[in-house]
């Protein structure tokens, strides 16, 4: 595993976080905010969600802080947190969608919760109705439809600076399995969204 | 992974996964170059097999970083508005502790946590010092404590789960008076 490239001004922000200094929390949350809210994104499908899993990482890095092994990537490990928070959504929203389905299935009242939100799998056949949408906004369902375990590898690969010893290492599983999963995630989304293939070469 | 049989068995090892790395490197390099749809799920099947068990290669591609810049499949998502994080980062800093937890638990934890082994190590130098020294007993109102030239043990009671032993050295053995605690 390679050393992770850190900004040596990193550590001192982190030394300074620690102690709950403002300016450097803030600094670090400018940083990495735009980082984490993409692979929140990419792993629960909702703007809104996304946000949230943002806020309580932040929170839960600055509450953990002095844990943080100096000279790691603050980078690396926030991700870790936004994507088991981002993980940790899904499953709870898959367990409210199962109660909530049961209650009906009984026949009675529902909790009074608003329904639960679309999490993209109605979207796993591409239908007439997505067609209209654009590009970016097909590709999130697309990749909101994934199984979660796929998703959360899409989302630290699509980040682009991490090595994929970091995404094994965030996941907590062997590289192998990363580049598998990569592999069926990739190949999943270029079935469902294959009606896009002629504008979807390759960038470079 | 293990060698058992001596420099053959080695040789023979060492060949093998020389050949299976051999062997895997088009799916590697594939993969390292993000040229997945140059690859069948049973050529990823094999090549996630062998990266679980060839050290080498796994540290080799695990040392890439992914060229999805390049992969259609990426699109930068829209970030929140600039009022937005505002109000994100007003919500963190409400809710974050203003010391990491760590930190501040920490040092109470230290002082707790140290407390029972230093009045046991202040009990053992007191024993200790009363024993070499043939010091007259130290008395406190509930406990004394003083040496004895020579105890033989026929009996001993202990808790569950402790295992009582008596050794040849010096051994410390507590006589309790019934409704009388053991210094702590
Ligand atoms: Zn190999």
């Amino acid at each position: 595993m390679t050393a992770p490239n850190v900004d040596p001004s990193e550590d001192v922000l982190i030394a300074r976080a620690v102690h709950g200094d403002a300016d450097a929390r803030r600094e670090l949350f400018e940083r990495f905010r735009e980082a984490a809210y993409a692979a929140a994104l990419r792993v629960t499908g909702r703007p809104e969600d996304a946000l949230d899993v943002v806020q309580d990482a932040f929170i839960k890095a600055f509450e953990s802080l002095a844990g943080f092994a100096r000279g790691a990537s603050f980078k690396t490990w926030l991700l870790r947190i936004v994507t088991n928070r981002a993980l940790d959504l899904l499953r709870a929203a898959k367990v409210r969608r199962a109660a909530s389905l049961d209650q009906r299935n009984d026949g009675q009242d529902r909790d009074g919760l608003p329904d639960p939100p679309a999490r993209g799998d109605e979207y796993e056949t591409p239908g007439a109705g997505l067609e209209r949408m654009e590009l970016g906004e097909r590709l999130a369902r697309a990749v909101a439809s994934l199984p979660p375990e796929q998703r959360a590898v899409f989302a630290l690969y699509a980040d682009g600076e991490l090595t994929y010893a970091d995404i094994a290492k965030i996941v907590g599983i062997p590289i192998g399995t990363v580049m598998s999963r990569l592999f069926h995630a990739r190949r999943r989304l270029t079935e469902m969204l294959g009606d896009l293939a002629p504008t979807m070469r390759r960038k470079d | 992974m293990a060698l058992r049989d001596g420099p053959a068995a080695q040789w023979r090892m060492t060949a093998v996964t020389t050949r299976d790395c051999a062997r895997q490197s088009d799916a590697l390099t594939a993969l390292r170059e993000g040229r997945f749809d140059a690859l069948t799920p049973d050529a990823v099947a094999a090549a996630e097999a062998h990266l679980n068990h060839c050290a080498a290669c796994a540290d080799k591609l695990g040392a890439a970083r992914p060229v999805s810049a390049s992969d259609p499949l990426v699109q930068a998502p829209r970030q929140p508005a600039a009022a937005q994080w505002r109000r994100a980062w007003a919500v963190i800093a409400d809710r974050s502790p203003s010391v990491s937890s760590i930190w501040r638990a920490g040092r109470a934890g230290i002082l707790r946590s140290a407390w029972t082994p230093l009045a046991a190590a202040a009990a053992c130098v007191m024993m200790v010092v009363s024993w070499r020294f043939a010091a007259p007993p130290v008395e406190s109102g509930l406990w004394s404590l003083a040496a004895a030239g020579d105890v033989r043990v026929l009996e001993m009671d202990v808790g569950e789960g402790v295992t009582a032993m008596v050794g040849d050295g010096p051994t410390v053995v507590w006589i309790l008076e019934p409704e009388m605690d053991a210094p702590s």
